[in-house]
């Protein structure tokens, strides 16, 4: 019957129309969610722990290092097989810096290139060992890790404002003595802060690992350490009020205070005697002669305390004595 | 066709056997049985229906139209709002982070770059924080935005500030700026970005919802099959051929059941347009520029660190892959390639392509002078090539997130258009359709008075 006929018309066209326009209702990809999952912050990965070494079991005096041999090789004539003559051949020697100390080792943000007094005394080594002051590779490391990267071998040496500590000779070998710091406190003039005595309560900036955070703790047990991991951030801390006081090496608030005179001022107390020393690979003994032969002609002609002048001016305690735990091999 | 074609008095003369007004006394389940109960019923029963058939398709008509106006006008916006806040926040760090790297005194176009960033960056802040369906989350997030944006600018100047005196604890600020835009501004643009997607998701699947046409085809269906089913008993009790208001009122329904879905096929047509050619394309696209300004941004921040910057070059490598692909052939460029390909376009995003390889070339050359210790020709390099290749690419991008969106505009106001007569149509088809039901019908009642 046509009636039958046009029922089953209408409910077939319907049915088709619906599944026609139900069917193309799904995008077919998940791009808007990719999107959205692309962009999602990125999980940053955790540092790695350092191990905090035991002290070295042959370490009378942190201070004393191996004798130089006499006399030093002409440069670009290392002997045979020795590691002066490895870094000879390889054109370059690798050095780890932190860029973040002004006057010792630190970027001139106008020109870019790194330099201060350490960097100098590399350029030295390089000299020596190659002939050319500017046959150096400068590898950045952050405070915390500047004797691991010389003990993997990732660099020559470091010269990095780094205290010979009895710790550390059992990571790495040094250099003598190139220079001697204070570690001493500068403080937010409106601190009121006027000795180690005062920091009870207070917030005291330090780098991570460094030999500060352990001296505080005995030094002054009442005051609340602030780490942070590079130490211009505790100029930023002391400029901001995140802390008051910034304890290390006066070599570090040197260069830092120069950059706010103003608002801070270093005390003159001494906590204690911080000795600067260029960190070695242990295997490499001969380097470490080869250093102490370089830096004892350099304090002898002069060279060392002119770098001094240039760099410091007249506000330094003077070329240290060299100290030696054996006689030349 | 002949209106109401005469019926045989025999078969009225079966069912006639008690008359109209005898009816009215009988308890409810004998006076159905009855003819003229039975057509008082299936009137009753065709009214009811067509009213629910016209419900029906005022309600989902209108929550179809409200969906496709939430897309063109409501949730698109906002999220292209979101994507536009994210996307200047990390201009502006990239900005920054290349203003400050720039040996001696920062270049001026990479100044105004900044300025141009972090104002757009407020702009489009005030549109996400008028968001009229933000979630708590999102609120808390334009809170957070707003408190710490002008933290970071003040981070920033102040890194500035000593950069210019030539104190390097101008890169510690720097740093300080960086990590509170990363960790918590951008974080909070994520979550606003987050939001503004799923609910653009969820006005599309409103807009194409299945339910909405078998609810409107049910309803229609039903109203039909009962409207053929009065006509039969028409037909075969009382030998009548065709009930004009009948037929009529079954022409109206196939009407508004027509009109109905033919609007949603067409709004549903337009709005998977919109989403496939348009937002896809937009979010994607978005996602790429997003990420190469932080991949921009890394690559500074790791020649500014200076030692610790490894971070940034794993961030740089995470960030790289999401757009390009462990291949460098994968990633958010293929997925919007996909989207080129299914529009018939494939060479669409070549040149985006061809940005990316030259950001990702002086990337490595970059890379390779730094690790080689020779930093004054990486910063040379990523200031000079890095700045100019990330600058192409971005308004490459830029100019093809413009274009898709336009797509999208265009689409979403095909998808909203027609509803308005729709709306209005579907009550006043429906109460035709009953009136003449009743009218079609109350003759036959009327012959057994």
């Amino acid at each position: 019957m046509i009636r039958h006929h046009r029922a089953a018309f209408v409910v077939t066209a319907l049915a088709v129309a619906v599944f026609a326009v139900a069917g193309c209702g799904t995008a077919d990809d998940d791009a808007a969610d990719r999107a959205v999952r692309a962009v999602a912050p990125v999980t940053p990965a955790p540092a790695p722990d350092l191990p905090s070494p035991e002290p070295a079991a042959d370490c009378a005096d942190a201070r004393a290092s191996y004798a130089p041999d006499e006399p030093l090789p002409p440069p670009g004539e290392m002997p045979e097989g020795s590691s002066m003559r490895a870094i000879q051949d390889d054109g370059v020697l690798v050095v780890g810096v932190d860029e973040n100390t002004a006057l010792f080792a630190a970027r001139n943000p106008f020109t870019n290139r790194i330099e201060g007094l350490e960097i100098d005394l590399v350029r030295e080594i390089a000299r020596a060992i190659t002939g050319n002051p500017d046959a150096v590779r400068f590898e950045t490391v952050l405070t915390a890790e500047k004797n691991q990267v010389v003990a993997d071998g990732d660099v020559d040496l470091t010269a990095s404002a780094n205290s010979m500590t009895c710790e550390r000779w059992s990571l790495v070998s040094f250099s003598t003595e190139y220079f001697t710091a204070f570690h001493k406190l500068m403080v937010r003039k409106d601190s009121g802060i006027t000795g180690i005595a005062d920091l009870a309560g207070r917030e005291v900036c330090m780098t991570e690992g460094s030999s500060s955070v352990k001296l505080l703790a005995t030094g002054a047990p009442d005051a609340v350490p602030v780490e942070v991991p590079s130490r211009t951030e505790c100029l930023v801390a002391l400029q901001n009020g995140d802390a008051e006081a910034y304890f290390g090496h006066d070599t570090f608030l040197r260069g830092m205070h120069e950059q706010d005179t103003e608002n801070t001022m270093i005390l003159p107390d001494v906590v204690e005697e911080q000795h600067y020393g260029i960190a070695v690979a242990h295997e490499r003994t001969d380097l470490v002669r080869f250093v102490n032969a370089l830096l004892q002609r350099m304090r002898d002609d002069g060279t060392l305390a002119e770098l001094y002048d240039r760099w410091l001016g007249s506000d330094h305690a003077g070329v240290p004595d060299p100290r030696y735990r054996d006689e030349a091999s | 066709m002949a209106p109401t074609i005469a019926a045989t008095r025999d078969e009225t003369a079966r069912d006639g056997a008690t008359s109209g007004a005898d009816v009215r006394d009988l308890p409810l389940a004998q006076r159905v049985r009855t003819t003229p109960g039975s057509l008082r019923a299936a009137s009753v029963v065709l009214v009811v229906a067509l009213l629910v058939l016209g419900a029906v398709g005022v309600v989902v008509a209108t929550a179809r139209a409200d969906a496709a106006r939430d897309v063109g006008l409501g949730a698109g916006p906002e999220l292209s709002a979101a994507q536009n806040l994210y996307a200047e926040l990390a201009a502006t760090d990239a900005a920054a982070s290349a203003s400050y790297l720039s040996p001696g005194l920062e270049p001026r176009d990479l100044r105004r770059r900044y300025r141009d960033a972090l104002a757009a960056a407020g702009t489009h802040l005030a549109r996400v924080a008028r968001m009229p369906e933000a979630s708590p989350a999102a609120r808390a997030a334009v809170r957070t935005i707003s408190e710490q944006l002008p933290v970071y600018a003040g981070l920033v100047e102040s890194a500035r500030a000593n950069d210019r005196q030539g104190f390097i604890v101008g890169a510690a600020y720097l740093r300080q700026a960086s990590a509170l835009m990363r960790e918590e501004i951008i974080t909070a643009a994520t979550t606003l970005y987050d939001d503004a997607s799923r609910r653009l998701g969820d006005a599309y699947d409103d807009g194409t919802s299945a339910l909405h046409l078998v609810a409107v085809a049910v309803a229609a269906v039903v109203t039909v099959v009962l409207l053929l089913a009065v006509q039969w008993f028409l037909a075969h009790r009382m030998r009548r051929v065709l009930n004009l208001g009948l037929v009529a009122a079954t022409v109206i329904v196939v009407i508004i059941a027509g009109w109905t879905l033919g609007r949603m096929a067409a709004e549903q047509s337009a709005l998977v347009d919109a989403r496939r050619q348009g937002s896809d394309a937009v979010q994607v696209l978005s996602a790429m520029r997003i990420l190469a300004l932080r991949a921009q941004n890394d690559d500074q921040l790791v020649l500014i660190e200076r030692g610790g910057g490894e971070q940034y070059a794993l961030d740089y490598d995470t960030v790289m892959r999401r757009v390009r692909g462990t291949d460098g052939d994968g990633g958010l460029l293929a997925a919007a390639e996909r989207i080129a390909d299914r529009r018939g376009d494939p060479a669409r995003f070549d040149a985006v392509r061809e940005q990316l390889a030259a950001v990702a070339e002086v990337h490595r050359a970059v890379r390779e002078h730094d690790d080689g210790g020779d930093y004054e020709a990486a910063v040379d390099l990523a200031t000079g090539d890095g700045i100019a290749t990330a600058a192409g690419l971005d308004d490459a991008l830029r100019s093809e997130i413009a274009r898709a969106r336009t797509e999208l505009d265009d689409h979403a106001s095909d998808a909203r258009g027609g509803f308005g007569a729709l709306v209005v149509a579907i009550p006043i088809l429906t109460l035709v359709a009953a009136a003449v039901v009743l009218i079609g019908l109350q003759p036959r009642i009327e012959e057994y008075r």
